[in-house]
């Protein structure tokens, strides 16, 4: 067992732990703090798949930029462990078998999984130059329709995050009771 | 991609127009212009004349089916457009950035209805369903949009999930993302696998059973002109998507998933029509029978065949064109109960009738276009070799006629007193306009089906 | 030409009709198209029936191997005289009848015609197939839109039922397509089929289904009596004087010759399904006290007669049926126009309530009692006629052994029929007059008219029948050739 596979075997144990603990975790602060956990060890698997670029990336993206973001909106709201909605035994029941279920065939399915899998030519696409070059040659293409998607998610930031004027209060609170009676109906 | 250049600039161009023009009028009136010169290049590209030659290594090839349905769908937005702009003015201050939402749909909808390479149907599935999202709760203040939007998001999200594990599976068996593989003998396990999650989350996109249970909600939680186009064009392209994914990357291991996919069409037309009986309420009908319908179009993917395609096609033309046809009388409606319907055709004789030519389409009687998609669909799936796929199939279609025909019992056949608001003679042409296609549809399907030949 | 004309008039009437908003006009446009379409009608059977005049193909939806085409055969010629004939006489007959937005009614009613003329001409499956739901849409608009109380929910039965059926022909249809050699839909490919027998049941069954409940025959009869009692009385008569008739007419031409063994093997069951039915209904007739409900069990008896004698698969049975179907059709628009006159001038329906009508109107007294002898077939009167065929032809039928069991039972039906028939009689015209009936009037205008017309045709059919049974001749000799298996089975 040579020292990747070492490596390989502790980052991979980490990562599937921290990410159980993720769902586990009563305290909402703690989850996050673990997915910042997961994200470095799934880091590590790019950095051992000679892809520092991606590892740097997820790093600063993931783990710095939305994590914080994640801890930002968790304290602002003040969730905590009393917060926590309580879900009914029996629907924690049914996840857990649902998802057991998958985990069971998926698993099932794998394991008998051929033992040659498809590998890259040479190992170094993650280098942040041959990334560049099959990003912008030959991957040109996606690479710029998803400039759309990018586009699209920001005018939707605009449009559900800017401040809509102010409309008299009767009006509101009548479309509130209007929306709340909606509701219990 | 002239269709995709146009509607993705298009798209820019209304973002800016909100600063740019101040009236609502000219914004609409631009739309409207934009969305009109996306259908001419692409019907130049119909022809033969592309206006840009990108290289796009082979990720997007635009074949008549792509370039016909991308077709289908601008005109029936541009059928969306007329009826419905004025009522997405009500839903907020943002008028001109809905529309910019709605062509980076269509843009989507090229995407996903063209692509070769998986990668791009991903990203296809995702410009088309992220604008969604933000449209279903663009009514701010509507804590049922609200809730509709958060749900679509999530359940969205994960569905997505789904879909980029099964891709990474079949990267993984196959080691490229272009599609059109062959296989050996053994079909590798990493495949099927991949196969199964892309089956199920294409299923949620196209809420087919048993992944449709985001549906009605969102369906009845977004404001109704929305629901009126993710209901009808962006449904129709996921079943594009799902067609092409189905036909061309997993046609050579059919034996795989047919049967899997056949239970799917059974179970989707069984809880669609049933719940769909017990609605009272004609938005949320219109949600469950959209379910029932995506059972009737998951028969083209069961089938995979030439008439399964030219059908599906059909389909989505004549579902889309009736559907938005009658999202666009029920906006203006008061009341969205059936008995907000009472007495509608004592009123409104002339929007009653065409409604009603719209419900016979839905229903699939003789004449329309409905029925010839319905047809076509039932040939696929006999020529596919299960006739008892095609009898059930028609006994669920037989249900359908138990809802569809209580609206028009309401609108002829009961006394009340239905409020109808905005109904101008512009509308109501409109409105005569799509129901004459539907019923041109019915009588010469070729005029539109030959687009994919000549 | 001539069938292109017997389908486009009345269509191209119907759909004028909806834009004519003047109450009198509408009614006298109606009138006129259904008085051309007899005429066009009265040619195909007379001076026009060059083969050019009597088929007409055009190409439609040829990627789906299917046609637009008519033919007028002897079978149609004698449908397509029945439907032509009815519509002026029920026109006339319901002329004072009035009705809320007429335009639609006329429309709806001349586009019914449209259908059925359709369904009785189309040789091409699919063609017929959208004829058939294009007489059903319509109807229910009628039905639903100017019946009686119940007339919703009960209109709807109606309209799920048939249309259930009728998506079950279609698989079938398309079945059988898929089948030919040539994927075609038309009538000759169809005929060339050559199924095995497991195949042939099931197909049967698809169809039949179809037919069956359009008949209606015993177990699928349940919509019938509610629908005919909630109809408006001009839409009654159309279900009940042709749009039954579609059923024994998709029998004959899309079922028999298409799987004969199976016609062959399913015919006892078909039989006794039949027979059963002819009992039950006459039974129910004679407790019935609402006359309407009263004539529509024994529309059901006599059609059950009908769709009996077809599996017999004998000459003298076909005949009988094909005359019956037309004698039938005038007996019972007869009856509906007695039942309609009665009940516009003492407001109810029930028999019990009535009595003594005789002595204050002689003419409807004679014309009523004429009509009734019609019902219960006696000698003379045109229904005699086609039933002592059919029973003969089931006495003789070789293709069941039960062929004088079934006979005897049918038999039956006719003291039956008398039983019911002659109560009603005597409870309407004779007996102390009630409360309702004593300001009884005759009968005038119109619907005096219609009903001397019927009842001319009535006894001169009864006398000489020789005309419907020479249009139909040559069409039963090639039914026979096509549907004759019988031979395959003797060992």
């Amino acid at each position: 067992m040579g020292i990747t596979q070492i490596l390989f075997w502790i980052l991979a144990i980490t990562a599937i732990f921290s990410a159980l603990m993720v769902v586990i975790s009563k305290n909402p602060v703690y989850s996050v703090l673990w997915l910042i956990v997961t994200f470095f060890t799934i880091s590590g698997h790019y950095i051992l798949l000679n892809a520092q670029f991606l590892a740097v990336v997820n790093i600063i993206v993931y783990a710095g930029a939305i994590m914080v973001l994640f801890l930002f909106v968790i304290m602002l709201m003040n969730l905590n462990k009393e917060t926590e909605p309580q879900k009914s035994k029996w629907l924690k029941l049914a996840g857990a078998v649902a998802g057991g279920c998958l985990l069971l065939v998926l698993v099932a399915g794998l394991r008998h999984t051929e033992k040659q899998m498809t590998e890259m030519v040479t190992g170094d696409i993650g280098l942040i130059q041959n990334l560049g070059k099959v990003l912008f040659k030959d991957y040109v293409v996606p690479f710029e329709i998803s400039s759309i998607l990018f586009l699209s998610a920001m005018v939707g930031a605009v449009v559900l995050g800017k401040k809509e004027p102010r409309i008299p209060v009767e009006t509101e609170m009548r479309k509130v009771e209007e929306t709340q009676q909606a509701i219990n109906i | 991609m002239n269709a995709l250049i146009f509607s993705a600039v298009s798209g820019v161009i209304m973002m800016f127009s909100s600063f740019l023009l101040n009236n609502k009028n000219s914004v609409r009136v631009l739309a409207h212009v934009l969305l009109l010169a996306t259908i001419i290049a692409n019907i130049f590209e119909l022809r033969g004349i592309s206006f840009f030659h990108i290289d796009t290594r082979g990720m997007l090839e635009f074949d008549r089916f792509a370039l016909l349905f991308t077709l289908v769908a601008n005109v029936c937005t541009f059928a969306f457009f007329l009826l419905s702009s004025r009522d997405l003015e009500k839903i907020g201050n943002h008028y001109s950035d809905y529309f910019s939402l709605l062509f980076f749909i269509l843009a989507g909808i090229v995407v996903s209805s063209s692509f070769k390479s998986l990668l791009m149907l991903f990203l296809g599935i995702e410009i088309l369903s992220i604008p969604l999202y933000i449209l279903t709760g663009s009514d701010k203040r509507n804590l049922k949009s609200n809730e509709a939007s958060l749900k679509y998001f999530l359940m969205g999200s994960f569905s997505t999930g789904l879909m980029l594990m099964g891709i990474a599976l079949i990267y993984g068996a196959t080691g490229t993302f272009q599609t059109g593989i062959t296989v050996a003998e053994k079909v590798p396990v990493l495949l099927i696998t991949g196969m199964m999650l892309l089956l199920f989350s294409m299923s949620f996109k196209v809420s087919a059973a048993p992944f449709h249970f985001w549906t009605p909600d969102v369906y009845d939680g977004a404001p109704t002109v929305v629901t009126s186009f993710m209901a009808t064009v962006v449904k129709a392209a996921g079943f594009i998507a799902f067609m092409r994914l189905f036909a061309e990357e997993f046609g050579s291991i059919r034996p795989e998933w047919k049967l899997l996919v056949g239970i799917v069409a059974a179970v989707t037309l069984f809880i669609g029509n049933i719940t769909a009986v017990f609605q009272q309420s004609v938005k949320r009908m219109l949600a469950y029978s959209s379910i029932s319908q995506a059972g009737f179009m998951m028969l083209a993917i069961y089938s995979l065949s030439n008439d399964a395609k030219e059908g599906l096609i059909l389909y989505a033309a004549a579902y889309s064109l009736a559907t938005i046809g009658i999202f666009a009388v029920l906006v203006r409606m008061k009341d969205y109960t059936f008995e907000g319907f009472n007495g509608f055709a004592k009123q409104q004789p002339f929007l009653a009738g065409i409604l009603v030519v719209f419900l016979l389409s839905l229903a699939g009687i003789p004449l329309t276009a409905g029925f010839l998609s319905k047809f076509y669909m039932l040939k696929a799936t006999i020529d596919g070799g299960s006739l008892a796929l095609a009898i059930f199939a028609v006994l669920m279609a037989a249900v359908s006629v138990y809802y569809y025909f209580r609206l028009i019992q309401s609108m002829y056949f009961k006394t009340g007193n239905a409020t109808i608001s905005g109904t101008t003679t512009g509308f109501k042409y409109t409105l005569a306009a799509l129901a004459g296609i539907t019923i041109l549809l019915g009588i010469f399907p070729n005029l539109l089906t030959n687009w994919l030949y000549f | 030409m001539i069938v292109l004309l017997l389908f486009l008039v009345p269509l191209i009437g119907g759909f004028l009709s909806f834009f004519i908003k003047n109450d009198k006009t509408v009614r006298t446009w109606a009138l006129l198209t259904s008085v051309i379409t007899l005429l066009i009608s009265i040619a195909g059977n007379t001076f026009a029936h060059s083969p050019g005049q009597l088929h007409f193909s055009s190409s439609w939806l040829g990627s789906l191997g299917s046609s637009f085409s008519l033919q007028l055969d002897g079978l149609s010629q004698i449908l397509c005289l029945l439907t032509a004939i009815s519509y002026p006489l029920i026109l006339v007959s319901t002329w004072r009848s009035s009705y809320k937005t007429a335009n639609n009614f006329f429309a709806l009613m001349l586009l019914t015609q449209a259908g059925l003329m359709g369904v009785f001409l189309a040789t091409d499956a699919l063609l017929f197939y959208f004829f058939w739901e294009l007489a059903l849409v319509p109807m229910y608009f009628l039905c639903s839109g100017w019946g009686g109380e119940r007339r919703i929910p009960v209109t709807f039965k109606f309209f799920i039922y048939t249309f259930t059926a009728s998506v079950l022909m279609l698989i079938g249809l398309l079945y059988l397509y898929f089948q030919t050699p040539d994927r075609s839909f038309s009538l000759q490919s169809f005929y060339a089929l050559k199924l095995s027998n497991d195949t042939q049941s099931w197909v049967f069954w698809l169809l039949f289904l179809a037919f069956a409940v359009k008949m209606p025959v015993f177990p699928f009869h349940t919509w019938q009596p509610d629908t005919y009692e909630q109809s408006p009385t001009a839409a009654t008569m159309v279900l009940s004087a042709i749009m039954v008739k579609m059923g024994v007419y998709g029998v004959i031409r899309w079922v028999l010759p298409v799987v004969p063994i199976a016609a062959y093997s399913w015919g006892d069951v078909v039989m006794s399904l039949s027979v059963i039915g002819i009992i039950y209904a006459s039974i129910i007739a004679i407790q019935q006290d609402d006359f309407k409900r009263l004539i529509a069990y024994s529309s059901i008896a006599h059609i059950g007669l009908m769709s009996a004698t077809l599996f017999a698969e004998t000459k003298i049975g076909y005949q009988g049926v094909m005359v019956q179907m037309f004698n039938h059709g005038i007996n019972i628009l007869g009856l509906w126009i007695i039942v309609e006159l009665i009940e516009r001038q003492f407001g109810t329906r029930k028999l019990s309530q009535l009595g003594g009508v005789a002595q204050k109107a002689p003419a409807l007294a004679i014309l009523f009692v004429i009509l009734a002898f019609a019902n219960i077939s006696l000698p003379l009167t045109n229904a005699f006629i086609g039933e002592f065929l059919m029973f003969s032809g089931i006495w003789s039928s070789t293709v069941t052994h039960y062929n004088i069991l079934f006979t005897v039972l049918a038999i039956l039906s006719i003291i039956l029929a008398a039983v019911y028939t002659l109560t009603a009689v005597q409870k309407v015209l004779y007996g102390p007059e009630s409360s309702i009936t004593e300001g009884t009037k005759d009968i005038h205008g119109n619907e005096k008219m219609v009903l001397w017309v019927i009842v001319i045709m009535v006894v001169v059919f009864g006398v000489y029948p020789q005309p419907l049974l020479r249009i139909t001749d040559g069409f039963v000799d090639l039914l026979l050739n096509k549907i004759n298996v019988a031979h395959l089975f003797v060992k």
